[in-house]
């Protein structure tokens, strides 16, 4: 499954305008980036830097079907292994400051929670992400991360099994 | 509470304070304000074309590294992009006159200096620094440079921060920053020696700079080794090795050596002895690295530590190869940096065996890159607080003769100068 262009002549096709976009999806895909990378600040600076790709590549990326499985994908994947990309690193040449908008302190339990959903293997973490955090549907999970969704309910359930194990607890 | 509540309840708390992030309207700004300096500097185009800066930079012997960039106004700009295809003089000196907020096109040099084995270079967001015997000496180039490397002829190969990455500071942000590669000489000279052609959906800088050393199969002058990036498609990424020899006519040669992104390339380095590139390369587990030839085929390593993702390795460093020797340097870490720390490990790839181990950074820093002349492995740390964002450790130097560990009052990305000359005569 794939994040596919919209057929030519669907009246959905109506391309929205990229600040309404980013309006919209903004703080939920800083949310996914923050489970993701455990990073506030890191967190933002992988949002902001998948929205301005985004932006560069409106006019296409404002023709698939879901712009926001495009950003979230981006997102995931490289929120997982943010510290090897050199992105986010290279902003310590000019310490870019972003002082407006860290994101607030998370009780210890959910970040604790979080913690050990980062110890998974990489596709549990963002399928737990997407599905729980995103509340997204297993057929968009697979659509974003670009498997299927029998690969997606895989995921979900050995990351829940993981989970349920390191925190000495029985899955209902 | 099951696995199932808690994950929800965790949710619904992350959900909560993510909403009360403001939305941060700078981006928003920061877009219709390229929308503006690209207007602005066709305007300046016009205005200015056949105009040339030739003002002179002198060299500040004392300068402390933590000295404001130098002003626009007296930048030096001298040569224009050899090969930029968009570049100008003429639109060198347009952004300054606009806007004294953007960075210059053209690396500001300073000039009269020169560089020495042993000598350290520091990039960062104030330039590019010379450090010799432990002491910051000068400052070679007064605009934020990503790293530099000493090109074997007396001056440098470097890369200036991708203009994606910093749009406030670049009026055109598809052309110029990390996807130009610049050679800088003591006369103050800059010129522009290669460029990444515009690739779409990437945001990141797209070369990463290695090593200058002689892979002699490909030329007899040093050569500067480093990765170009290519978005295949919006998710599937290559980093291509290249090899430059640096003799200010041949062109790059493209190693064809597998490179899958997903992370992608973080080290390389070319073992002349042995007639090969060593490379370390991110996945998903981990770090692994891989031997090639120059024409681009895979070579069996035997010794090799990592040959398939090792999660020990900390996936975010590099490997450098120590020249002169059998020797290689990378980063080792029992878990994620975040957690625990991380050892420098000195591998000798002839006997298979590690010959030394240091640790060289606490839980929560982070070896961003590695580089080595024959004495020393200079170590580039990283590091991050809400408060300051990411930020630049003071440099750490290994000693390879005593073992021993230093730190710099520096901070930055470090290269060894002249290693060329310890890997393979100069012919």
């Amino acid at each position: 499954m794939t994040v596919a262009e919209r057929p030519a002549g669907n009246p959905a096709a109506i391309r929205e305008d990229f600040q309404v976009f980013y309006a919209r999806e903004f703080r939920p895909v800083v949310g996914l980036a923050y489970v993701l990378s455990g990073s506030g600040s890191g967190a933002e600076d992988l949002a902001q830097d998948a929205f301005l790709a985004a932006f560069r590549a409106w006019d296409r990326v404002s023709g698939f079907d879901d712009p926001g499985a495009w950003v979230r994908r981006v997102v995931a994947n490289r929120a997982v292994s943010w510290f090897r990309r050199r992105a986010a690193e290279a902003r310590a040449v000019l310490r870019v400051r972003h002082s407006d908008g860290h994101i607030p302190e998370i009780d210890s339990a959910a970040q604790e929670l979080w913690e050990e959903v980062r110890r998974l293997p990489r596709r549990q973490a963002q399928v737990i992400a997407l599905h729980y955090l995103d509340q997204q549907k297993v057929a968009e999970i697979g659509c974003i991360l670009g498997c299927s969704e029998n690969t997606v309910k895989t995921h979900l359930q050995r990351g829940r099994d993981t989970l349920a194990a390191r925190l000495g607890e029985e899955q209902p | 509470m099951n696995t199932d509540d808690r994950l929800e309840q965790a949710s619904a708390e992350v959900r909560r304070q993510v909403g009360r992030i403001p939305l941060p309207v700078i981006h928003a700004g920061q877009m219709i304000r390229r929308r503006a300096a690209v207007f602005a500097v066709v305007v300046g185009m016009t205005a200015l074309v056949g105009v040339t800066a030739w003002l002179t930079l002198p060299w500040s012997p004392s300068s402390p590294a933590t000295s404001e960039p130098a002003s626009p106004s007296t930048a030096t700009s001298i040569g224009a992009p050899a090969s930029s295809s968009t570049s100008t003089s003429a639109t060198t000196t347009a952004p300054q006159t606009t806007n004294p907020s953007l960075l210059p096109d053209v690396p500001e040099v300073a000039t009269g200096w020169d560089l020495e084995p042993g000598d350290v270079l520091v990039a960062n967001g104030e330039g590019v620094h010379l450090v010799r015997a432990g002491e910051l000496v000068g400052t070679l180039v007064t605009t934020p440079t990503e790293v530099a490397l000493a090109d074997g002829t007396g001056g440098l190969v470097l890369v200036i921060p991708d203009a994606e990455l910093y749009p406030e500071h670049w009026p055109d942000l598809f052309v110029r920053g990390g996807r130009t590669l610049w050679r800088i000489g003591p006369d103050g000279s800059a010129e522009a020696i290669h460029e990444a052609a515009t690739a779409e959906q990437r945001t990141l800088a797209p070369l990463s700079l290695y090593d200058v050393t002689v892979v002699a199969p490909l030329s007899p002058v040093p050569s500067l080794i480093f990765t170009q990036y290519q978005a295949v498609t919006p998710y599937v990424t290559m980093d291509h090795l290249m090899v430059l020899p640096l003799d200010g006519f041949s062109p790059p040669v493209l190693i064809p050596a597998e490179t899958p992104g997903e992370g992608g390339v973080t080290g390389v380095g070319w073992q002349p002895a042995e007639g090969r590139f060593l490379m370390s390369t991110a996945s998903d587990g981990g770090l692994w690295f891989s031997a090639w030839d120059h024409a681009g085929i895979e070579l069996d390593w035997p010794t090799n530590p990592a040959r398939q993702a090792d999660p020990e390795l900390a996936h975010h460093t590099s490997l450098t190869v120590v020249p002169g020797s059998s020797l290689i340097a990378y980063i080792s870490s029992p878990e994620s940096p975040e957690q625990s720390p991380s050892d420098l490990v000195i591998y000798d790839t002839a006997a298979g065996q590690e010959m030394a181990r240091v640790q060289v950074t606490d839980p929560g820093t982070y070896v961003k890159f590695l580089h080595a002349d024959s004495e020393t492995v200079a170590i580039s740390c990283i590091t991050w607080s809400s408060e300051t964002g990411y930020m630049y450790l003071p440099v750490l130097l290994f000693d390879l003769p005593t073992q021993s560990l230093r730190e710099l009052q520096v901070a930055g990305m470090a290269t060894m100068a002249a290693t060329y000359g310890n890997s393979e005569p100069h012919t």
